[in-house]
């Protein structure tokens, strides 16, 4: 089976722990949806690129302070988000959309239009 | 000084390592390795006057989230948000936790349930609770003669 999207390129490696985001990738034949878990991200700090037919989202989190409290049980440390996923299809990037709703990161990635065969009629002079 | 449990979780282990093995052989979709009810991580931290607990929820339905104060545990329920799908979508590849989720988190002492607020933003989950007023440290301020 061929698919759209295929493995994704190694993180890059930082001071702070990057991790790639769990994703849901969908196509249907005029786009291709991609949903990532990024929690703990907001809009200023989602860096999306398509580049070379790679597309590349990246979340930084920010790790709350509480004043006045200590931590007593920790499980997660806000790790910041990096995946790069090969596009196989030609994809229009002047429409490609993206929003980011309650920590999960929607990218729409329109499909350019197929060329249509068409039929030349030779004209009688 | 403070001590810091940090806890292993093996469920997100074996979820990591099978999208690790997904990835490594470009299968096109990794599916679920259990089908239970979905762990939460969460960070707990303590004060003078109470605690606050921070879930990592993204895409949760907040309509459908279920709190519950009882003594020394806080309970998290929910569901997560299901993006819709027509008949003319393939899914490529699968590797959300798009079910029901349960978490009962031991708070390190006993809160007053009426004082609980909870909020919910950027996928995060912050609850926060505290300690009954007549568990609350005070200060004892020494009279001198």
């Amino acid at each position: 089976m061929t698919t759209t999207i295929s493995t994704p390129v190694a993180n890059q490696t930082t001071a702070k722990e990057t991790v790639p985001p769990k994703v849901d990738i969908f196509e249907s034949p005029t786009e291709i949806v991609l949903y990532a878990e990024m929690p703990g991200v907001d809009e200023s700090s989602v860096d999306i690129s398509l580049e070379d037919h790679v597309l590349s989202i990246k979340g930084e989190t920010q790790e709350p302070h509480y004043e006045g409290y200590t931590p007593c049980r920790i499980e997660t440390s806000y790790p910041n988000y990096e995946r790069r996923f090969k596009i196989h299809e030609l994809i229009e990037i002047e429409r490609i959309e993206a929003s980011l709703k309650d920590g999960v990161l929607k990218v729409q990635l329109p499909k350019t239009k197929p060329l249509l065969p068409k039929k030349i009629v030779v004209q009688k002079r | 000084m403070t001590r810091i449990a940090r806890v292993w979780n093996p469920w997100q282990e074996i979820s990591r390592m099978q999208q690790e093995m997904g990835d490594l052989f470009g299968l096109p979709q990794v599916k679920a390795f259990h089908n239970a009810v979905s762990v939460p991580v969460v960070n707990v931290f303590q004060g003078e006057k109470g605690a606050i607990v921070s879930a990592e929820l993204p895409g949760v339905n907040v309509d459908e989230l279920d709190l519950t104060v009882l003594g020394e545990t806080l309970t998290l329920k929910g569901t997560v948000v299901n993006e819709p799908t027509d008949e003319n979508v393939n899914c490529q590849r699968r590797e959300r936790h798009l079910r029901p989720f349960e978490r009962t988190v031991t708070l390190p002492f006993e809160v007053d349930p009426e004082s609980a607020g909870a909020v919910y933003e950027n996928g995060i989950l912050t609850v926060t609770v505290s300690r009954p007023v007549h568990h609350q440290p005070k200060k004892i301020q020494l009279k001198t003669n």
